[in-house]
């Protein structure tokens, strides 16, 4: 666990001092006003002066999400970190689905559940026609909410755009005459192994780079179009790889999208958009999650 | 809480037993949100939610006795997406007030010593959030690096890695204070 040597030691033990001294000096608000919370929140009920907790987001932040998504789409006004659905001012919107888990950060999920791939995550699918929030009309003129009875923890929601099955990518890109300096190893144990062009799709060229683990093959691609909205990227990008369907979530300012069944990841930096896609292997959402950071 | 203690809690996990479970670890998982979030009604939310997530996933804890650093997971990994979500780091409530013990019946040996764990303990609450959460889990919970990669789903490369930067971050710090480290880069499990 410890270095060897005296002087690690002792750091090691210092760090340890500190740590317990921080947890037992720090002065945290009283520990009833939060059980009482907890027990609420356990119960499914809201207690009085209860607070809004980040995981448990209430039907009507769900309606006013998919409201500002409707807004926001239709005006062009659309950042990665917006919750909004960026596919539906290009794509009809299909329907709104709401998912419920039992806290509001799926991919958080993903890394505290020991053993659980992502697959398996604890996401409870509310079938359509239950849905407290339902946006029907396709060009967004109208949206309609029904109030059902909602669910406590209803907060994500998914844009099901396009329902044709996954069918695997058929991965043909070329060598990237003169790429940009890519990372040689990332997430620890994914290695550099070619850069590559991605110009098969009608869109702008992107540049990329394949990682391989032992078992994953990762595609992180960056993009140099200015102004490009992330819908449109991430359009061109699966439009690039030559997949068909295209499932997208916005969690946590995120951009998470499915492509042949494997799971992407999009977000913003410097107002360039950039995504990394799983392109065989397991790599969880959290990992990729973890992958942006470290990017960082 | 005892080891046995904390399984049987976690097994058993009604209401009485959460109880016991929530006493034993709110301060702890309050720090925890804190040092990352640096906002006192965040961490106090974030803490809210930690522990309902527990109650709620209980069953997906594997080794009862874990349960400590398990919520430590959730906690730092639901504060650090709060980060993310809101793109910023909140230094502004940052005068937080601890009970530390009165310096004055320190002997010098023993005010040297708290003194330099006060630096220590200031350094590690600048560390940023992905790194706070290995150090956490090595040194307070006392996790070996595989048991840190399986909780928070990375390689233990990543975890190694990650461990060996918060030190050097930490000894870097703690040199540039007064040109005098108390730490050097080495130690624990993480040397490259």
């Amino acid at each position: 666990m410890t270095g060897q040597g005296k002087p690690e030691k002792f750091n090691d033990e210092l760090i340890r001092e500190a740590l317990a001294r921080d947890f037992e000096s720090i002065e945290a608000p009283p520990a009833d006003e939060c059980w009482r919370r907890i027990e609420a929140g356990l119960h499914g009920r809201r207690s009085p002066g209860q607070k809004p907790g980040f995981g448990w987001a209430r039907y009507t932040a769900v309606a006013a999400a998919v409201l500002l998504l409707i807004a926001l789409s239709s005006i062009g006004i659309l950042q990665v970190t917006d919750i909004a659905a960026p596919m539906a001012e290009e794509t009809p919107l299909e329907e709104v689905q709401v998912e419920k888990t039992p806290g509001e950060e799926a991919p958080v999920e993903d890394a505290l559940v020991e053993d659980a791939p992502v697959e398996e995550a604890p996401v409870e699918e509310v079938p359509v026609e239950e849905a407290p929030v339902r946006a029907t009309d396709e060009k967004t003129d109208a949206l309609q909410v029904e109030e059902t009875e909602a669910p406590e923890e209803a907060e994500e929601f998914e844009v099901a755009l396009e329902e044709e099955t996954a069918e695997p990518a058929a991965f043909e890109v070329a060598a990237d005459p003169s790429p940009p300096e890519w990372e040689q190893v990332i997430n620890g144990n994914l290695h550099f192994e070619e850069a590559v062009l991605l110009n098969a799709g009608d869109g702008p060229d992107y540049q990329g780079a394949v990682y391989r683990g032992e078992e994953e093959k990762l595609l992180w691609v960056k993009s140099q179009v200015d102004q490009e909205k992330p819908n449109s990227f991430i359009e061109h990008l699966v439009e690039h790889i030559q997949a068909e369907s295209l499932k997208i979530e916005i969690i946590n300012g995120y951009i998470y999208f499915e492509v042949a069944g494997q799971p992407g990841l999009a977000w913003q930096e410097d107002d360039q958009n950039q995504a990394l896609v799983v392109l065989s292997g397991l790599i969880s959402r959290q990992e990729l999650e973890n992958i942006t950071s470290e990017l960082d | 809480m005892e080891a046995e203690e904390i399984k049987k809690a976690v097994r058993q996990n009604d209401n009485d037993s959460r109880r016991r479970l929530f006493e034993a670890y709110y301060k702890k998982t309050y720090a925890v949100a804190y040092n990352i979030l640096r906002s006192r009604e965040n961490a106090e939310d974030i803490t809210q939610d930690a522990f309902i997530k527990a109650f709620q996933n209980i069953h997906q804890l594997h080794d009862e006795t874990k349960f400590g650093a398990w919520l430590a997971v959730i906690t730092s990994n639901l504060a650090r997406n709060f980060l993310k979500r809101e793109k910023r780091i909140d230094y502004t409530d940052r005068e937080m007030i601890y009970n530390g013990a009165s310096e004055a019946d320190y002997t010098e040996e023993s005010a040297l010593r708290s003194l330099e764990v006060e630096r220590v303990r200031k350094a590690i609450k600048n560390l940023p959030p992905d790194h706070y959460q290995v150090v956490v889990l090595q040194y307070y919970y006392d996790l070996r690096v595989e048991e840190i990669a399986k909780l928070l789903k990375l390689s233990p490369g990543t975890v190694k890695s990650r461990l060996y930067r918060a030190r050097q971050k930490l000894a870097g710090e703690l040199e540039l204070k007064d040109g005098s480290a108390c730490l050097n880069d080495k130690g624990g499990e993480g040397e490259q």
